[in-house]
């Protein structure tokens, strides 16, 4: 499987898995509510239906900055399933994120402007833990490119428990769950209306819904490489797992506000990734 | 390319009502009546929504606010008019404010009398809406349905 | 007679072309002696259409003889260049010099308001150590006092390019200044003459192999930056003068203590910075000095605040000085010593101060809303990422400390001109007031867009060099990688927020700006445009411009790994490609603003029914950060790793 097939194979398939795990999400939610909830193609039926209203557009530079946010993110995904520098990944997928902030903030409008600057903190927020992930997933494994630490033989979750559990932390960030779903939250929920998303509507909303598929894919692929050496059976039931815990987080928890956000995720990064890493060594010896 | 019938996201706004109809449309979302199921969505934006869930009476002061909630909504969409009030103004009618219902400033698609409306009620009329949203979508010309509102009135 | 004899050796000796290329003595010679010439003539015409021809030719034939002499270095493709002559009289020139300037700061440290009377103690014991050293043999003399590599190289198109373009920027600047304050004397021709006195003392740094010439040069800058901080007169400019004097006389200090002790103590002694290279771990204390004074020169905590305070000087003077050039030869300094520190604790905590720099500034840059301030912690923020490449060492931090100080010197002189021609646009600095400048001014506010870009996003270099910074770091010193992680945060967070403010397109329209000057966009244009060049081109300026540098000094290394730049690359052409999206794709219909349906115009229909206007401002997060007291903490972390990095460059 060469690196250009893998790219191309995530290109296409991505917006399948994403779109099955955004339904898995939903329907999810919805058992734990004791209700029955959405078919699981829903999220596909709301992007088709996007695709089919035209856009509402407060200034012509939205779709620019909007179309930016959809190909850094699924190239930031492509360069990751292609094996690339996960460092690189990181910071391209901060890219795709700064053009959504961009979008937003083109708009000038107040939900708009207040939904950008949330976006951002979350961004503050969780930007230290994601680098000390590839940090420790460097020193577990000797190797930021993806493709040989796919290959390691330790699995780096035994030598990085402290930066897994961290990167389940911003994972809820990232994933925009509660209790941190700060600036536009899920479908059900509202948080300054549709906070970050207020201005984008048809046509665009659903390149962002696509965008969220791509990155989704791509995060859950990070918590992957963790379990990688258990073999790919047993590490996606892993990651299902941690998926199932991340819904389970979200619905039992409150929003809560961007200070104890930015505070909690400093402080979980701090002690728990940079203890880690420092432990590195000794951890990797010990077994 | 796709329409809304599977996906029908909804804008419920309060225009004057006295709170009963809108506790029973939100009932609609909780896990008795599950309006998920549908594909409904409770978003608070215009741009985002197709469906419009209005309740209470047109008052002065909110005519623009409707109008321009209306406006901002992108095609196709269609109108759910709940409650008495929404219809006709309700027991409301004759106050000083309170202009009439809500199709004296925007046109409206589907009526839900009741005061308050049921939850059942509320559902049904959304699918209705959803048939009328997938005529606009295709282009086909639908009559309103007048008999509820007439039947208020009298 | 013998006065004749040393004439006739040395000119033979200049004429010593060692590489077939052109690079002699005369060259480096001119390079360094040239801006000299301007200088003296824009203090003689001081104003007009005289004074403008004398800078652009100065700024043209400064900056054309910078790239040529670099030119010929790279085509030699030799990796160190010596260049041995003697020439007793110019050193005794110099040192001449040297007592005046150092009288001169005397003088003004004398009449300080702050009544300061460690400074000019200070002073007087620098011009002790300078006469001893160079005048009673303290320190032999080097032979061959300039020499020529490609971090020198590199220093010296990073003045010759950047110091041109602001000196060409500057003509208008000035008379734009001149014009907004009638009242105030017209002093451009004494500016003029420091500028170009400056860029001379900057080539002299990147081309001086002897100590006793870098550190004369080195006082020049600080003469230079003194005075240039003082220009505007008012209380303001005359109180941050004075700190700015105050830091870099304990920097030149520390540069003279380091000389005292090559010449009195145990280690090597030599005036010549490649034998002391050569010497590795015997000279670490000596190094350990030279490096305390290239953390003030480069404004690192604790001696941070002299920069901040710099920013009340005009513009130009901002972007060449106090960003582009002078602070890195601070950096410059460190980087030239890193094979000394490499592998000591001294260099540890060296590296210590650099990355606590980047974070605390990183973090005090959040919560400014005047734009030259949050320039100036940035440019703090950077530089301690340099000084952490050059504490830690080995060759992919080295790598990526020379990449930060080209690309950083070339995107913030462009951000710091920006906002000076903003400022002038606008009658203010404030961030907020920068609201929606791309739709107000396209030429100006695109570019202030792709000098920030160029600071923070990929492709850009100065992602590039920060991606190798983490690299290198993750595998000599995770600690340093840990804060550099948490310190990219709040960089992001300040940029974006500054971008999100200039690409805001609010629909109430604001009253049009004047012209900017052709010659302002001229110049910020070139800036991008190199900028952007950079950017593309990383990995064949690596293997121009760095890389023979990294495999003289590691030579058993394995090759720089650049693969993963194609991605970068990638990127690039995504990012250029997006804006042909503005022409074809189709684009929604318009709509107002969602504003719960209680528009009004441009705003709404607030509570008491009346309209009025949403006013959107940035967060400054001024109560979680709480500056003062942040600012105070990262103060006192800084003093204590200096300190330790000194007693343990001592004990060694």
């Amino acid at each position: 499987m060469t690196p250009l097939l893998s790219a191309l194979l995530y290109l296409v398939l991505a917006p399948l898995a994403g779109c099955l795990l955004a339904g898995l999400d939903r329907v999810a939610t919805a058992r734990m509510q004791r209700r029955k909830g959405p078919p699981l193609l829903q999220p596909y039926y709301d992007i088709r239906k996007l695709m089919g209203k035209q856009a509402a557009e407060v200034n012509r530079f939205q779709g620019y900055y909007l179309a930016g946010f959809l190909c850094f993110t699924a190239g930031a995904g492509a360069l990751f399933f292609g094996g690339g520098d996960l460092l690189l990944v990181i910071f391209a997928l901060t890219l795709g994120a700064v053009m959504l902030v961009l979008a937003a903030f083109s708009a000038h409008t107040p939900f708009a402007h207040l939904g950008a600057h949330r976006e951002l903190l979350q961004m503050l927020a969780y930007e230290p833990m994601l680098i000390l992930t590839a940090l420790g997933l460097f020193l577990a494994t000797h190797s930021f490119g993806v493709a040989e630490i796919a290959d390691t033989a330790k699995a780096p979750v035994l030598v990085l428990p402290g930066i897994f559990v961290g990167y389940l932390f911003i994972l809820t960030i990232k994933l925009r769950k509660s209790p941190f779903d700060l600036s536009s939250a899920h479908h059900a929920h509202q948080e300054l209306v549709r906070g970050l998303t207020v201005e984008i509507s048809g046509g665009h909303l659903a390149l962002v819904e696509l965008a969220h598929w791509y990155e989704n894919v791509l995060l859950l692929g990070i918590l992957y490489l963790f379990l990688a050496p258990f073999g790919w059976a047993l590490a996606l039931a892993g990651v299902a797992l941690c998926y199932l815990i991340e819904i389970v987080v979200d619905n039992s928890s409150a929003r809560l506000r961007w200070e104890t956000a930015l505070r909690s995720s400093w402080l979980v990064a701090l002690i728990l990734g940079g203890a880690n890493i420092l432990l590195v060594p000794v951890l990797l010896r010990g077994w | 390319m796709g329409n809304a019938v599977k996906s029908p996201w909804v804008l419920h706004y309060d225009a004057s009502s006295c709170n009963g109809c809108d506790i029973e449309v939100l009932a609609c979302l909780t896990p008795v009546y599950d309006a998920e199921r549908l594909g409904i969505i409770n978003t608070g934006n215009p741009k985002h929504a197709d469906v419009l869930l209005i309740t209470g009476g047109v008052n002065t002061q909110n005519k623009t606010v409707v109008e321009n909630l209306y406006a901002q909504m992108l095609e196709p969409k269609v109108v759910v008019a709940i409650g008495a009030c929404a219809l006709s103004g309700g027991i409301f009618a004759d106050c000083y404010n309170i202009r009439g219902g809500i199709d004296t400033v925007i046109p409206v698609d589907i009526y839900v009398p009741g005061c308050a409306a049921r939850p059942q009620a509320i559902v049904t009329g959304i699918l209705q809406a959803l048939a009328v949203l997938d005529a606009k979508a295709k282009g086909t010309h639908v009559a309103v349905d007048k008999t509820a509102r007439e039947k208020v009135c009298r | 007679m013998k006065g004749v004899a040393q004439w006739r050796r040395f000119r033979r000796s200049y004429d010593l072309d060692l590489t077939g290329y052109g690079v002699n003595l005369q060259s480096l010679g001119f390079v360094i002696a040239f801006p000299v010439l301007p200088a003296l003539l824009a203090l003689w015409f001081r104003r007009g259409p005289a004074l403008d021809m004398v800078v652009w030719t100065g700024a043209l034939v400064f900056g054309g003889a910078a790239l040529a002499v670099a030119v010929q270095f790279w085509a030699s493709g030799s990796s160190l260049l010596l260049l041995p002559f003697d020439a007793p009289l110019l050193d005794q020139a110099l040192l001449g010099l040297e007592t005046l300037v150092l009288a001169f700061l005397f003088w003004r440290a004398r009449s300080m308001k702050s009544k300061a009377g460690w400074v000019p103690s200070l002073i007087v014991a620098q011009a002790a150590a300078v006469l001893y050293l160079d005048f009673a043999g303290g320190l032999p003399k080097s032979a061959a006092p300039l020499a020529l590599d490609h971090l020198g190289v590199l220093l010296l198109v990073v003045a010759g390019l950047v110091g041109g373009l602001v000196a060409l920027y500057a003509i208008s600047y000035m008379k734009e200044e001149q014009a907004h304050h009638p009242g105030l004397p017209d002093r451009r021709g004494l500016f003029f003459f420091l500028i170009f006195l400056f860029l001379s003392a900057m080539a002299g740094i990147a081309l001086s192999n002897s100590l006793a010439w870098l550190f004369f040069f080195w006082e020049i800058t600080t003469l230079c930056s003194y005075l240039l901080i003082r220009s505007r007169g008012d209380e303001a400019s005359i109180r941050n003068s004075d700190l700015a004097l105050a830091l870099n006389v304990l920097g030149g200090a520390f540069f003279a203590a380091g000389l005292l002790w090559l010449a009195l103590g145990p280690g090597p002694r030599t005036g010549d910075m490649q034998a002391l290279l050569a010497s590795g771990r015997a000279a670490l204390p000596a190094a350990v000095l030279l490096g305390l004074a290239g953390l003030v020169k480069s404004a690192q905590l604790p001696f941070h605040k002299w920069l901040l305070g710099a920013m009340v000087a005009p513009t130009p003077v901002s972007a060449l000085l106090h960003a582009s050039t002078m602070v890195k030869a601070g950096v410059f300094i460190l980087l030239r010593l890193s094979p000394v520190y490499q592998g000591t604790l001294a260099g540890g905590l060296l590296a210590g101060v650099g990355a606590a720099t980047f974070l605390a500034a990183s973090l005090l840059a959040v919560a400014e809303r005047d734009a030259k301030r949050v320039l100036a912690y940035s440019t703090i923020a950077n530089l301690g990422l340099i000084v952490a490449c050059a504490g830690v060492g080995g060759r992919d931090a080295l790598w990526a400390g020379m990449l930060l100080l080209a690309f950083h010197a070339v995107a913030k002189g462009l951000l710091f001109l920006a906002v000076g021609s903003a400022e002038h646009r606008l009658g203010s600095r404030d961030i907020e007031d920068m609201q929606g400048l791309l739709q107000r001014k396209r030429a100006l506010g695109s570019l202030m867009v792709v000098g920030i870009l160029g600071m923070f996003l990929a492709p850009f270099g100065m992602l590039t060099a920060k991606w190798k910074v983490l690299e290198a770091m993750a595998q000599s010193a995770p600690l340093i990688a840990i804060v550099v992680a948490f310190g990219s945060a709040p960089t992001l967070f300040f940029w974006a927020k500054w971008l999100g403010a200039l690409v805001a397109m609010p629909a109430a329209p604001k009253p049009r700006l004047e012209r900017i000057p052709r010659v302002e966009l001229g110049v910020l244009g070139a800036l991008a445009a190199l900028t952007l060049a950079a950017t593309v081109a990383v990995p064949s300026l690596s293997h121009l411009m760095v890389e023979p540098f990294l495999d003289r000094l590691f030579p058993a290394a394995l090759p720089m790994d650049l693969a993963p730049l194609s991605a970068m690359l990638g990127i690039a052409l995504v990012m250029l490609g997006l804006p042909l999206l503005l022409v074809t794709a189709p684009w929604g219909s318009p709509s107002p603003a969602y504003l719960a349906g209680a528009n009004a115009g441009h705003g709404f229909i607030n509570a008491l029914h009346l309209p009025q206007e949403a006013r959107l401002h940035n967060y400054y997060l001024a109560s979680v950060l709480r500056p003062e007291e942040l600012a105070r903490v990262a103060l006192w972390a800084g003093a204590a790793l200096a300190v330790a990095a000194l007693a343990a460059g001592a004990w060694s």
